[in-house]
């Protein structure tokens, strides 16, 4: 019997031939990833294992993304111990504030994440990475301490689940809807956990990295221990100037096992949004017509790229955003920024009323750039909408795709995309 | 004691992420499940007990929900099933976890556990729930507080 793409990442990486399901396995990692207001917690535990250098030193990856800007000076200080361990150990790729960006955007799109191979980081997005044909994993800096010191992390190999995507994307509909429609489906019931996600079919071969970047990123939400996506020549277009090692293109076996394989075909999808506190309470977004907000945010490692922005640019050139609505846009690195500058969605987004800011994980984490206070209700784009997740646990969060927070931004209440004129 | 909670408690309901943006973890215990249970962290008891859900630990990768648990006094977390993440992370910082699927755990029972044999007693109803066996690597693990005290003084390990 074959192997899925996860296995056979896991088998080569621990030096084996063949693992199954349920295996505890030693494996080696591509990239170790840690962020600023960990970091200096998963360096001082690196050292208590009586180390003092890392693996090696261009696979320790070090990005500023929680606490930056700083908003006042406990984070101020605390990015100077940050950047003082960093320095210390004689880091390679430090993705410090001038050349920031939120951890797992600057994983991929800086070539630390490589098909066939296994990263990990201590932010629980770090299943983003599958997008590139690798195994992405979140762990804690436990885990990532002894990564550093080791260049190993233990695994138990998942057992797989399918989803075979088939049908024509429609207009105005995106991977988030994709991923938002999946959560709706399967719940957090516990079917899931623990489980590799893998995502195939014609849909998938003709999603960008973008999209393919915001369906692993979620899957960590499914309660899933990876998402992955076969690479090919989209992964390869994408990764061949900036990757920073060789790599393998590794497939599914077409006799692999998974435990279950479901069909969803996206012809039928539309714009899907997730009701507040709970993520896999979703509803199409014609049931919310009329629903008022009055703060709009889109960023994040889910949806805060250059094709995320390519869409709020489109539906908002030449419009205004309601007087009710505060919109905040946070590109997710400092390159999509430049890119996103120079093809003009900037300028636009600023004419039609958007407050564009620096990029980091913004809201998201719930400290700083545009947090929710009591009483708001914010129609988000990012990944999570538990209580308390942006701010305030009296604000409510619906989460949604870039291009249902366009279209809603310009009138004040959730609109379905495909009904603007643009 | 044995505190019993639902389905999905997340690391935000564990530990709010305003808290962990801090250097100085003796805090978080103040803090632990604060939002979900205001009186949690003034009544526990070093040996107590949380029984929960499915999925419990869900959210964040942060290592500070099983750590301001565990500094709180909880010696041991069961739950119908974990949160990926929150399994390994507790494991790692030494934590025990059993997984023993639906139940019917009241408030205030009296519970007893063991890891070697994965045996959850609920003595207030008289029932027994036999938990997901954990590895060996995994309780020797646990039983040395945690995977850097184990590491320190086994300067490696097998995993099977």
């Amino acid at each position: 019997m074959g192997m899925t793409i996860t296995e056979k990442i896991m088998a080569k990486q621990s030096g084996r031939d063949k693992v199954v399901p349920g295996e505890l396995v030693w494996v080696d990692v591509e990239s170790v990833m840690t962020m600023d207001y960990l970091g200096k917690t998963c360096f001082d535990k690196f050292r208590s294992l009586g180390k003092t250098e890392v693996f090696d030193k261009s696979k320790v990856i070090c990005v500023s993304d929680h606490l930056v800007p700083p908003p006042n000076q406990k984070f101020a200080t605390m990015l100077n111990e940050w950047r003082e361990v960093v320095k210390k150990h004689d880091i390679e790729y430090f993705y410090d504030l001038g050349r920031q960006g939120i951890a797992h955007q600057i994983m991929v799109e800086q070539g630390h994440v490589l098909p066939g191979t296994i990263s990990i980081g201590t932010d629980s997005h770090a299943n983003t990475y599958g997008a590139a044909g690798a195994v992405g994993n979140a762990v804690g800096v436990t885990d990532a301490a002894v990564a550093m010191a080791t260049g190993k992390a233990w695994f138990r190999i998942p057992e797989a689940v399918k989803f075979h995507i088939t049908g024509e994307w429609q207009p105005w509909v995106m991977a988030k809807d994709l991923s938002l429609h999946i959560m709706g489906m399967m719940h957090w019931n516990g079917h899931l956990i623990y489980k590799t996600l893998e995502f195939t079919g014609p849909a998938i071969e003709s999603l960008d990295m973008a999209g393919r970047m915001t369906l692993c990123n979620m899957t960590v939400d499914l309660g899933a221990k990876n998402g992955i996506i076969a690479p090919d020549q989209i992964t390869a277009d994408y990764l061949k100037d900036v990757a920073k090692g060789d790599w393998e293109m590794i497939n599914s076996d077409e006799d692999a096992r998974y435990e279950a394989v479901y069909e969803i075909d996206v012809t039928d999808l539309v714009p899907t949004v997730a009701l507040p506190d709970k993520l896999d309470d979703t509803v199409t977004v014609d049931q919310l017509k009329g629903t008022k907000f009055n703060k709009a945010f889109v960023g994040t490692c889910t949806n805060g790229r250059l094709e995320d922005l390519a869409m709020l640019a489109k539906i908002l050139k030449d419009k205004q955003i309601h007087r009710d609505v505060n919109m905040i846009v946070v590109p997710a690195s400092q390159t999509v920024y430049l890119d996103a500058l120079r093809a003009g969605h900037i300028e636009t987004l600023i004419m039609a009323g958007a407050a564009v800011d620096t990029p980091s994980c913004a809201a998201c984490a719930g400290i700083h750039t545009g947090v929710a206070g009591d009483g708001d209700i914010v129609l988000s784009a990012g990944n999570r909408n538990m209580k308390g997740r942006m701010g305030s646990k009296n604000a409510q969060i619906y989460l949604t795709s870039p291009a249902v927070v366009a279209a809603s931004a310009i009138t004040g209440e959730i609109t379905d995309p495909r009904t603007i004129s643009i | 004691m044995v505190y019993v909670y639902g389905d999905n408690i997340d690391t935000d309901r564990i530990i709010p992420g305003k808290y962990t943006k801090t250097l100085d973890l003796s805090t978080l215990a103040d803090h632990v499940l604060e939002d979900l249970d205001p009186g949690f962290s003034k009544s526990v008891q070093p040996g107590d007990i949380i029984v929960a859900g499915k999925n419990f630990g869900c959210g964040s990768s942060r290592e500070q929900a099983p750590l301001a648990l565990k500094q709180s006094g909880v010696s041991v977390i069961i739950a119908e099933d974990f949160a990926r993440i929150f399994f390994r992370n507790a494991i790692n910082i030494g934590l025990a976890v059993l997984e023993i699927g639906k139940h019917d755990i009241q408030l205030g029972s009296q519970v007893e556990y063991d890891l070697s044999t994965g045996i959850v007693k609920d003595l207030t109803q008289d029932r027994e729930y036999p938990a997901t066996k954990l590895p060996q690597i995994m309780i020797d693990i646990l039983e040395e507080g945690g995977l850097v005290p184990y590491l320190n003084k086994h300067k490696q390990y097998k995993l099977a």
